[in-house]
């Protein structure tokens, strides 16, 4: 009798060229070492994608992968992992969201979407159970992702089907464009243009609905793994903040730490106070929503009564206040008006904010005149051109055309120096809070495979350690330091990435399982208990130490693939600004930088660490070998990477 | 002669001040009164609830907490830095070390 | 000298009872769905919870729960009397053996929470998990409740005179004769 288990069993392959759909059987050896999400798109971009095709060609795969976990009643494990070769970075490119999407596929009976090729026409793709089909999308083009997805549910007469779309920005290839899930306000595939990709196939939208079971291969200890998460969210002060607020909670860590990012990273310091969390809470929160299954409820709709954007209701999430205040506005109905352009339009807020910050500073600098913004005055601040520029971006109009292609390519066509102040990693914009003053977080930008990205590492594991626990497992107590420690830094680095991406593979979420108020609750809930429910679910038997194998496993995978597109350790640098410029603050202290000589120490510890050449940054044999990636190591020596 | 008391201005962020009930205080304390001090006043005016969100089981500070000393960040690690005097006029604040994106 | 009739043997599970409290508001995360699934059919499938979410848009979730209905419209329906009456919990539940997935209870019931169980194409609906419901103990913002006849009472009250107020305020169109009596809780339909 087969095992019970969690899997659905099947990959779904589409060729939208010729129309091929595919089902092949999961196969359990593939299964064991990359066991799902983020593990499955990263090892099948690998074999699949190689340097010599394009991110817009027809042989670049769009490849939909929900968590190991997706589908069960796990809490949190609502993610789906969206992969694809990258047009920002020309590499390895993700993007995970929350939503029913992946849920849907596998009750269809798939672990796995791979799609490929390019439809001659617009078309969309339903999945009912065993029925797949490539349907004409034409009606859809053009549309935003809030009718897009309205007109779906409407044309398949089902209100709860599930679906993922591109809106007007991912059709024309927009590199900063986005995959967002049920409509406007739900979970978006935001990072690394992964909306573009699916616009160069001529592919709309998404559909998946299924009847089929999800098995639980052991009920007991499914629900005594339950009942032991609630317990630790309970006692763990991280989680009331995070139900209470939503995610707009870290504003006051951003301005107590100074770390804001404002115009265009040059400031710490801003008048932030009208982007409260308290304002958002009372003046304008509809209710406090949920990804599926999640305890922790910190979604938030946000409607604006009154005023010229009276009406809107927009899903915000905390990087869209973040990225608002990168381009110098503080005005609470504007971000929630961006909010809700960049949902309808298909755009990622980051990219967005990020390449308009680096607009306004080439205006400001007078490398852009009135002539070049279509008549704009683009001013830190101003409401009205951040809003017109958005739409251009979408639309690809005048200057929107050329920051559409994101701050690094944009950098290159205005030229006249702007280069120096593209901020981005690997050609992806920067994220979250300025790294100046904290050295592990300038690194862990530079590290993560995907561009710049605070997700990929979550360094801030050091807020949290005991200096006792630092010296245990990192090596020394420096590491506990969050300004001045360097040593264990290297080594706190690796095991963050490599926890996190444990999170990424089964998919659940970072804020239920990844954050928290201790080290001690922390690995509870990202290592211990993520890896009790993966058993409970699938019947395995992985140990804490092989599921964060796993985890570095595929961080090697991708790190492997960057290698072969050309990457090596000069590519895991920060913009210079962070190393030359100050931090301007209300006063300026020794942190304002980054320093160089402790930028390179951490990072060469951190390739000791990690096992890798740490002249080059590149995966040695050994640590390759160690992984049980053979496959890997002889297609690199192939290609001349590796001895 | 008895000293003059030193005023002080207490911030408190989430969940702190859910559990206070309140988000500002400004408390008397005698001079020469140190963080610890300060510290272990809040506790016994809030309670059981108060005490177990910073310090959890332990007798130290949890890590993950920050305390703010008129914007200048303690060093909550360093078992010393809880002895630092506080003086008339000092406004304090204990937030999560919350880091986010 | 009269004895008090205990009025608190049959129970409901129902949303918010209470919204004059400060509790708070289906979040739309569906762990009741698959709670129910994990409950009756032991795996997780939505399509074979009998709890329904039902999102109404710009953010807004409310879980439909079975009424429980006294003289339900879905056994009424019935060709082969497969809804029978579960003496323990005083309500009606589906008799597997006798159903033959015919379909007719599903459009029958007036809050579309009876269902054919894709799987084994019989009726489905809520069976409170033989007095313990799993939807009430995962709610994680704990917006569903298990409560008696007389706090069930205090619910149908409130919510025709919601419908009352809506009618009079004319903020929604007013529903015709037959659509009105469809629309009240069960024992409001008994009235003459």
């Amino acid at each position: 009798m087969k095992q019970k288990s969690s899997y659905a069993g099947k990959i779904l392959s589409i060729n939208l060229s010729n129309r091929d759909i595919h089902v092949e059987e999961l196969d359990p050896s593939f299964v064991s070492l990359f066991l799902g999400g983020r593990g499955f798109g990263s090892k099948i971009l690998y074999d699949n994608v190689t340097p010599n095709i394009k991110p817009f060609d027809e042989e670049n795969l769009i490849i939909l992968t929900p968590g190991a976990l997706v589908g069960t009643g796990v809490p949190a494990a609502s993610r789906t992992t969206i992969t694809t070769k990258s047009p920002l970075t020309e590499m390895h490119g993700d993007g995970h969201a929350s939503g029913t999407w992946g849920a849907s596929l596998k009750y269809a009976g798939y672990d796995c979407l791979i799609v490929k090729g390019k439809a001659e026409k617009p078309v969309y793709i339903l999945i009912d159970d065993g029925r797949v089909e490539i349907r004409n999308a034409s009606h859809l083009w053009g549309k935003n992702t809030s009718v897009t997805d309205k007109l779906l549910k409407e044309e398949l007469n089902d209100p709860d089907i599930s679906t993922v779309c591109i809106g007007p920005a991912g059709e024309r290839l927009v590199r900063l464009a986005a995959i967002m899930h049920d409509g406007s306000d739900k979970g978006v595939n935001a990072r690394c243009g992964v909306g573009a990709v699916m616009g160069s196939k001529n592919l709309k939208a998404i559909a998946a609905r299924g009847t089929k079971d999800i098995n639980l291969h052991d009920q007991e200890a499914y629900k005594k793994a339950y009942q032991e998460y609630l317990e630790t969210i309970a006692i763990d002060p991280y989680v009331p903040p995070a139900t209470k607020y939503g995610t707009c909670r870290f504003m006051y860590h951003r301005v107590k730490f100074g770390i804001h990012g404002a115009k265009n990273w040059r400031y710490g310091s801003f008048e932030w106070e009208p982007l409260d969390p308290e304002v958002f809470r009372s003046d304008y929160q509809v209710k406090a929503s949920s990804c599926p299954m999640c305890p922790i409820m910190c979604r938030r709709d946000y409607r604006i009564q009154s005023g010229k954007y009276a009406g809107t209701v927009a899903k915000l999430e905390w990087e869209c206040i973040a990225r608002s205040i990168t381009c110098g506005i503080n005005n609470p109905e504007i971000v929630i008006y961006f909010s809700n352009l960049c949902n309808q339009l298909g755009l990622d807020v980051e990219g967005t904010g990020g390449t308009i910050a680096f607009a306004m500073e080439c205006y400001e600098k007078g490398l852009l005149g009135k002539e070049d913004t279509d008549g704009l005055d683009l001013n830190f601040g101003n409401h009205e051109a951040f809003l017109t520029l958005t739409k251009k971006i979408a639309a690809r109009e005048g200057l929107g055309d050329i920051l559409a292609e994101g701050c690094y390519r944009a950098s290159k066509i205005i030229g006249k120096g702007s280069e120096k102040f593209a901020i981005h990693v690997k050609g992806g914009e920067m994220t979250a809070g300025d790294p100046r003053g904290m050295p592990v977080r300038a690194v862990s930008y530079a590290t993560s495979t995907r561009g710049s990205d605070h997700l990929r590492s979550n360094p801030y594991v050091e807020e949290l350690i005991t200096p006792e626990e630092a010296e245990k497992w990192f090596g020394s107590k420096e590491a506990a330091d969050i300004y001045k420690g360097v040593k264990g830094k290297g080594r706190l680095l690796k095991w963050s990435e490599d926890f996190v991406t444990i999170g990424d593979i089964l998919g659940l979420c970072k804020f239920a399982y990844y954050r928290s108020a201790s080290f001690e609750y922390l690995k509870k809930k990202g290592l211990q208990l993520a890896t009790k429910f993966y058993n409970a679910c699938t019947g395995s038997n992985l140990s804490e130490e092989e599921m964060f194998k796993t985890g570095e496993r595929i961080f090697n995978v991708e790190k492997a693939y960057n290698t072969r597109e050309g990457a090596d350790r000069k590519d895991d640098i920060i913009p210079l600004r962070f190393f030359m410029e100050p931090l301007i603050k209300d006063k300026i202290d020794e942190n304002a930088v980054v320093d160089r000589g402790k930028f390179n120490t951490i990072l060469e510890e951190y390739y000791k660490e990690r096992g890798w050449d740490v002249n080059t940054g590149i995966p040695t044999r050994e640590i390759l070998e160690r992984l049980q990636l053979r496959s890997i190591i002889q297609d690199l020596v192939k290609r001349g990477k590796l001895a | 002669m008895p000293k003059k008391e030193l005023k002080v201005i207490v911030r408190l962020y989430p969940p702190l001040n859910d559990i206070a009930g309140q988000d500002f205080l400004s408390l008397f304390i005698d001079p020469g009164a140190t963080i610890g001090d300060l510290l272990s006043n809040l506790v016994s005016r809030f309670g059981e609830k108060f005490k177990k969100c910073l310090y959890e089981k332990s007798e130290k500070i949890m890590p993950a907490w920050c305390i703010f000393i008129n914007e200048k960040i303690i060093a909550i690690k360093d078992p010393n830095s809880l002895q630092e005097h506080l003086s008339d006029g000092d406004k304090i604040s204990i937030i999560l070390n919350l880091a986010g994106g | 000298m009269s004895t008090k009739i205990n009025l608190a043997i049959k129970k409901r599970v129902v949303y918010r009872s209470r919204p004059h409290e400060a509790t708070g508001l289906c979040t739309g995360c569906r762990s009741c769905e698959l709670a129910c699934s994990l409950a009756n059919a032991n795996v997780f499938n939505p399509q074979r919870a009998r709890i329904k979410i039902v999102a109404l848009g710009a953010g807004i979730d409310i879980p439909v729960t079975c009424q429980q209905c006294e003289d339900p419209w879905c056994q009424k329906a019935c060709y082969v009397n497969a809804i029978v009456k579960d003496k323990k919990l005083d309500i009606f539940i589906v008799d597997e053996n006798k159903c033959i997935g015919c379909g007719n209870c599903v459009g029958a019931c007036p809050y579309g929470i009876i269902l054919l169980d894709p799987i084994t194409n019989k009726a489905i609906k809520c069976n409170l998990c033989n007095g313990k419901p799993a939807c009430v103990a995962i709610c994680p913002s704990h917006v569903l409740e298990f409560i008696t006849d007389n706090d069930i009472s205090k619910v149908n009250r409130r919510r025709f005179a919601a419908i009352l107020y809506n009618e009079d305020n004319a903020l929604r169109p007013v529903p015709s004769g037959a659509e009105r009596i469809r629309l009240l809780p069960d024992r409001e339909r008994r009235r003459p």
